[in-house]
């Protein structure tokens, strides 16, 4: 039973894909399992041989066919698709990131959905630079209506953050939708949108909504991440770190998970947990110029980091780093050294990490 | 015991060091206008892009039709491609997309059975006009087995192998639970593993 169990994750575990802990049962299980053993080694192998397939040969068939393409890349000059870059980053998180800070129940939602639709805006703005453009009121009326569905979304993820607040928490969290309602009030619905922006966002399925945050929420927003950041004591400041805020979440989660209590809950923890730390990725490459490039902060831009736990070793870093409490220092320290023994990737800067809690 | 004398396998990590040192620049010429930068572009991507794109659809025709389609409108959007970000993967999406589109179309026509059949048998697989890609034996060979592939276990299985991607990009690349990845992933190599034993040992 326990054999068959540890067969099948072998391939996870040849790819460095299982959960700490689990690299580390399957490491002992290896020691002891010869059948194991000779598969990995099968893995390992196949892997080699076909790392080893040179790339395809017959220079002449890509040649023709380079060719081909050059020919159809200098007709279709005029067809270009501009989009000034300030407009297209209201997508993305270059965008006034450290502004946002506390505001991390907000942050989940949009991020959630760029996340989503990043793709998706990229296809429709291809595609509709292809075709003549649509009317400026229909443009006009679909991103109302986008909006519309934006402040839902919102409302949801107010709701869903209140759950997930822990005690300190809490107290940022009250003040944050007051705010964004208060300013929301204060925005006129007509805004003056690019065209080719609401091109791309005029066509998004109502189950993901884009978000617009205007001018005077994020202002409203960045003053009360400033006044906790100068007024509070360590936890909030924490806490106003929002890197790490998935932390709190999966210990909640997992404490939710052994008391078997509100079992429907769990789904509910994990989805928050894997949504947050996906945000912190993004918005830790935003805010970092990608430093962190070696934390394996993935070049494909869309998921991050490549494993939970390499988040959740960031995560613990920044712990380490912050807290007064020692017993919390210890469990950062241990999860890093426990990391380290367990994957090769990143050693080097985790021993980094390690060094400076150290310190 | 004759097993520790032998080098101990590792789990592997992938390497994502870009391939090409001056990407960037051509990127930025071919934002400012440059075909011939371009071009260039084009020429480092265009046997990875192809191979990605025939593994998925295993039609040599239209995998070419979609590598010039994907290169075509990269172009046409390459001013809006965020700085400091690698290309490729940006063009693979584009590719994904237009390939995936390719099978929904063919899937109406109903001749798709060849994308989804179950059975797998690389022998008789049939690589048509790829083959002549391929020099050697031993890498048609492979190319078979894994054309022979199941068409959920296939993409899977390449976007690891050949696309380097982890578990949580295959997930949403393919918008499919990080669990599928692994359990396709895993029965894949399963399937080449028996299929290639010999090779192997």
């Amino acid at each position: 039973m326990e054999h068959s169990y540890y067969k099948d994750k072998l391939s996870a575990y040849y790819d460095s894909e299982l959960e700490v802990q689990e690299m580390e049962l399957l490491r002992r299980h290896l020691e002891g399992c010869a059948e194991c053993r000779k598969l990995l080694e099968k893995l390992s192998s196949l892997s080699q041989k076909i790392e080893e397939l040179s790339g395809l040969d017959e220079n002449e068939y890509f040649d023709s066919l380079a060719a081909k393409i050059d020919n159809r890349i200098a007709r279709t000059d005029g067809k270009v698709v501009e989009l000034p870059q300030k407009e297209f980053h209201r997508f993305g998180f270059g965008w006034k990131i450290g502004a946002l800070a506390a505001s991390f129940m907000l942050i989940a939602t949009v991020t959630y959905y760029q996340w989503q639709d990043h793709e998706s805006i990229l296809d429709e703005i291809i595609e509709q630079s292809a075709k003549p453009a649509q009317s400026a009121e229909v443009l006009i009326d679909s991103a109302l209506e986008s909006k519309a569905q934006s402040e839902t979304a919102i409302v949801a993820g107010e709701k869903a953050a209140d759950k997930a607040a822990t005690a300190p928490l809490k107290e940022i969290e009250k003040d944050v939708p007051a705010a964004v309602a208060e300013s929301k009030a204060k925005t006129s619905p007509k805004k003056i949108v690019d065209a080719r922006e609401l091109q791309g966002m005029a066509k998004f399925e109502t189950s993901s909504p884009p978000i617009i945050i205007s001018d005077s929420e994020l202002e409203a927003i960045t003053n009360i991440v400033k006044e906790k950041q100068s007024n509070g004591n360590i936890a909030e400041k924490i806490v106003a770190d929002f890197q790490i805020v998935n932390l709190p979440v999966t210990r909640l989660a997992a404490q939710t998970e052994r008391e078997e209590v509100l079992a429907p809950s769990v789904q509910f923890w994990r989805d928050k947990r894997d949504s947050l730390l996906k945000v912190e990725a993004e918005v830790y490459k935003a805010v970092s110029g990608r430093k962190l490039k070696s934390v394996a902060l993935s070049d494909s831009d869309k998921s991050g980091y490549n494993s939970k736990d390499s988040a959740l070793a960031f995560a613990w870093y920044k712990i380490g780093l912050l807290t007064t409490d020692s017993t919390e220092k210890r469990e950062a320290l241990e999860y890093l050294e426990r990391y380290l023994k367990i994957k090769r990737a990143d050693s080097a800067l985790i021993r980094t990490f390690i060094e400076s809690i150290g310190k | 015991m004759l097993w520790l004398a032998r080098e101990e396998i590792q789990p592997k990590t992938v390497d994502k060091s870009s391939k090409w040192p001056n990407e960037r620049k051509l990127l930025q010429a071919a934002q400012n206008g440059s075909q011939e930068a371009f071009g260039i572009l084009v020429r480092n991507h265009q046997k990875r892009l192809f191979r990605f794109v025939y593994s998925i659809l295993r039609n040599f025709d239209s995998a070419e039709d979609i590598v010039q389609e994907s290169f075509v409108k990269a172009w046409q959007a390459i001013k809006i491609f965020r700085p400091g970000h690698d290309f490729y993967p940006w063009l693979a999406t584009i590719a994904r997309n237009l390939a995936y589109n390719w099978i929904r179309r063919e899937e109406k026509k109903e001749s798709l059975d060849k994308l989804r059949e179950s059975g797998f048998d690389p022998e008789s697989t049939d690589l048509g006009p790829f083959e002549k890609l391929l020099s050697d034996e031993s890498s048609k060979r492979l190319y078979k087995a894994v054309m022979a592939l199941p068409f959920e276990y296939r993409t899977v299985f390449v976007l690891r192998q050949f696309e380097e991607m982890s578990y949580d990009q295959i997930a949403s690349y393919l918008k499919i639970p990080p669990g599928t990845v692994d359990s396709r992933l895993h029965r894949a190599r399963k399937l080449l593993m028996e299929s290639l034993k010999d090779l192997l040992e």
